[in-house]
């Protein structure tokens, strides 16, 4: 019983973590959810939850019911196109598309770039097609609290940015029984030269002459925030930071506005209904909604990209039905005879923080964990120095670097592991020697996808001394 | 007057390090000076492996060896329980860092100014800061504590003196939770007064085994664990800490 409703309970768990952005990643995600619908377990207690209430049809189902194919010239991260119809910028795919936009159709390619709060070169994988593809951009602008790699090595103009002394949100923060949002809110005024990004927006927009007006960044503001009268954001006059989010407070019927989250920090909404996670809850279930088990777009789309005669690497996973195949990496000779895994440290937030002391004292160093017996079977030792060499199945291409190799007997014989936040990710003293990063190691584009920033596995590797 | 213990619950612990990093910016600790160290653990051999954690600050025992072989009384035992370091008072001899079966004491090396994390004379810190130092210090560490009113809160003072974990003694008095409790988000630290049943420490000790580091020593820690197991030769350490050579 859930909030006085009688549901079915089907207990039904499947782990999986960044599956989606691998190679047969979107194939494989569908798979659990097919087995979950086989079971009953979607929308149901114990079984798959989907934040998708109320319940209706999904508007992703629409938009890719009907993507159309479309002829060339193609933008930059290829949507609708023959190569990969379904996208979403991919930065992996952008950064091919830019080294060699003609072999994609592609007629335009972006001169300039804002980098927003992150650091590509090193967070993404490949960082040889990532440096390659920055050096085609001519003018390149990072928004960043620290001078990242990517600054570092192509910023034109680079707009410091504050970390948390800002303010930033809304933020959903349900734990998905309770509803509620947040707001960070600044704790001090911002160190140094920095700003936090929204106020450097406001001051680039008006520079830039779109800040005022119809369809101007204070427009698109009102909409992105939901904002509705009197509190809509006049369109002639710059507010500040807290203003901005004054008015969406009380606009969100926050009679205090800001100076709420100020105090509070969290506005608790209450309870979540049922029927938000429980299909079974509404009357029709599911709101009467049917799931879909065969994706019948996807084989339209796989015959109308082999009418358009491209290879067939590009539309072999698009099935109706989820398939399985041997990934790319399988064609690597024998010789490549270790997966490589990518994976976190809890010290680190990605590529974005092994420079910061502290945090960098704890976790300091790059190293590729290794089954002892593994390592012993290669005459390699614990903590010494070895060569990491991934392979490229489609190309040939060969890439290596040296790290430390740690024993670890919770890792698999066949795998090795790396940790992702390291490479030089800053020009600081504290991330000077710190090793590489297994992105420089990963492959991208053809059979190879790499769309994670961490928890990558998709290329085999070697380890010799 | 109270009779102060810490209680770890090792089956929450999940080794994210962050009272470590609570320790060292409330009392200011240098680098490579871990007051509160958390081991990580492998054990067995694969497919059978578990790993596990194990925060470890100074046991505030008892009996402590450190207390008996400092020739000068810098270190000694509070009737809280609390076992201090009076730094005004300490020669810097590490007779006490031999003492310790727990390796809980840390040597100033360098002179604080060239110990911490950014060195702000640094000449492109300046340049980027016009100069300034952001006041980062928290002066509640310079005051005097406990009824012998000595300064043992804090750490970085001065080169050659030993320093360690005070139970962040400037917290106590205020009756605060010291940095590590405060800031651990499984809750597996606990801290408060034995004397006191209501107390969590009182409470977890009345419902759960508890056992102590190094036992058979003799040394009485303050410090309990429930959960896990102690550490034994099979327990390998990982992804430990190291000074940054």
């Amino acid at each position: 019983m859930v909030d006085g409703v009688r549901l079915p309970y089907r207990p039904v768990a499947i782990m999986a973590y960044h599956m989606s952005q691998q190679e047969l990643g979107f194939q494989t995600v569908r798979a659990m959810l097919l087995v979950m619908m086989l079971l009953g377990a979607v929308g149901a207690v114990g079984g798959q939850r989907l934040d998708v209430g109320p319940w209706k049809v999904h508007e992703n189902f629409e938009k890719l019911e009907h993507i159309e194919v479309k002829d060339p010239p193609y933008n930059v991260w290829l949507k609708d196109s023959k190569f990969f119809p379904i996208n979403s910028n991919n930065s992996s795919i952008v950064a091919k598309v830019v080294q060699d936009p003609q072999k994609y159709g592609v007629k335009q390619i972006p001169e300039m770039i804002i980098v927003h709060m992150s650091n590509p070169l090193v967070a993404f994988a490949s960082t040889p097609d990532l440096e390659e593809a920055y050096r085609k951009f001519k003018f390149v602008v990072v928004i960043d609290p620290w001078l990242s790699r990517t600054a570092d090595l192509f910023a034109d103009v680079v707009l410091p940015a504050s970390t948390l002394e800002k303010y930033e949100g809304p933020l959903a923060a349900t734990d998905q029984y309770v509803d509620a949002v947040a707001l960070r809110v600044p704790v001090m005024e911002p160190l140094f030269q920095s700003r936090g990004e929204i106020e450097i927006y406001l001051d680039l927009c008006e520079k830039a002459g779109v800040l005022y007006g119809k369809g101007g960044y204070l427009d698109h503001l009102n909409e992105a925030l939901k904002l509705k009268d009197p509190y809509r954001l006049p369109l002639d006059r710059k507010p500040t930071v807290r203003e901005i989010f004054d008015r969406w407070a009380k606009s969100e019927g926050i009679a205090e506005g800001v100076a709420y989250f100020e105090k509070h920090g969290v506005k608790i909404k209450g309870a979540v209904p049922a029927t938000k996670f429980y299909g079974y809850a509404t009357d029709p279930p599911f709101g009467g909604v049917r799931h879909r088990l065969y994706g019948e777009a996807l084989l339209r789309y796989r015959l109308e990209m082999r009418r358009r005669g491209v290879a067939e690497i590009y539309w072999r996973d698009y099935t109706p039905l989820p398939t399985w195949r041997k990934p790319t990496m399988e064609g690597s000779p024998p010789e490549y005879d270790l997966y490589l895994v990518s994976f976190k440290r809890i010290e680190h937030k990605q590529s974005r923080s092994s420079q910061v002391p502290l945090l960098a004292e704890l976790a300091r160093q790059a190293y590729v964990e290794i089954n002892p017996r593994t390592a012993r079977a290669k005459g390699i030792r614990d903590g010494e120095e070895v060569w990491v060499e991934s392979h490229n199945a489609v190309t040939g291409e060969t890439r290596r670097v040296r790290a430390v190799a740690r024993y670890r007997e919770s890792i698999r014989p066949d795998t090795v592991a790396m940790p992702h936040h390291f490479g030089g990710v800053a020009r600081h003293p504290w991330a000077e020697g710190q090793g590489p990063s297994p992105n420089s190691l990963f492959f991208t584009g053809e059979g190879y996808v790499a769309n994670t920033a961490d928890q990558s596995f998709h290329v085999k590797v070697r380890v010799y001394k | 007057m109270p009779r102060y213990a810490m209680v770890i619950d090792l089956d929450r612990c999940m080794g994210c390090r962050a009272c470590v990093e609570a320790c060292k910016v409330e009392n200011n600790t240098p680098t490579a000076a871990f007051w509160m160290y958390v081991f990580r653990f492998e054990e067995g051999e694969y497919p059978s492996t578990h790993i596990w954690f194990m925060p470890r600050p100074c046991m505030h025992c008892d009996n402590p060896p450190c207390v008996k072989v400092c020739p000068v009384g810098a270190r000694y035992k509070r009737e809280d329980g609390l076992v201090a370091t009076d730094w005004d008072r300490c020669i810097g001899c590490r007779y006490c860092e031999v003492a310790c079966p727990y390796g809980v004491n840390y040597f100033n090396w360098k002179e604080p100014g060239r110990n911490y994390y950014l060195d702000w004379g640094d000449r492109d810190v300046r340049r980027a800061t016009n100069g300034q130092t952001p006041p980062y210090r928290n002066p509640d560490l310079d005051r005097p504590y406990g009824e012998e009113r000595r300064r043992v809160a804090g750490g970085g003072r001065l080169k050659g003196v030993v320093e360690k974990c005070t139970f962040c003694v400037q917290r106590v008095e205020q009756r605060l939770q010291p940095a590590c409790v405060a800031n651990c988000p499984t809750f597996a630290l606990h801290f408060g007064d034995l004397e006191d049943p209501q107390s969590s420490v009182s409470q977890i000790l009345g419902r759960k085994h508890s056992w102590r580091l190094l036992e058979e020593l003799g040394t009485e820690p303050r410090v309990y664990y429930v959960g896990a197991h102690p550490p034994h030769p099979e327990s390998r350490q990982i992804e430990e800490l190291k000074a940054r050579v």
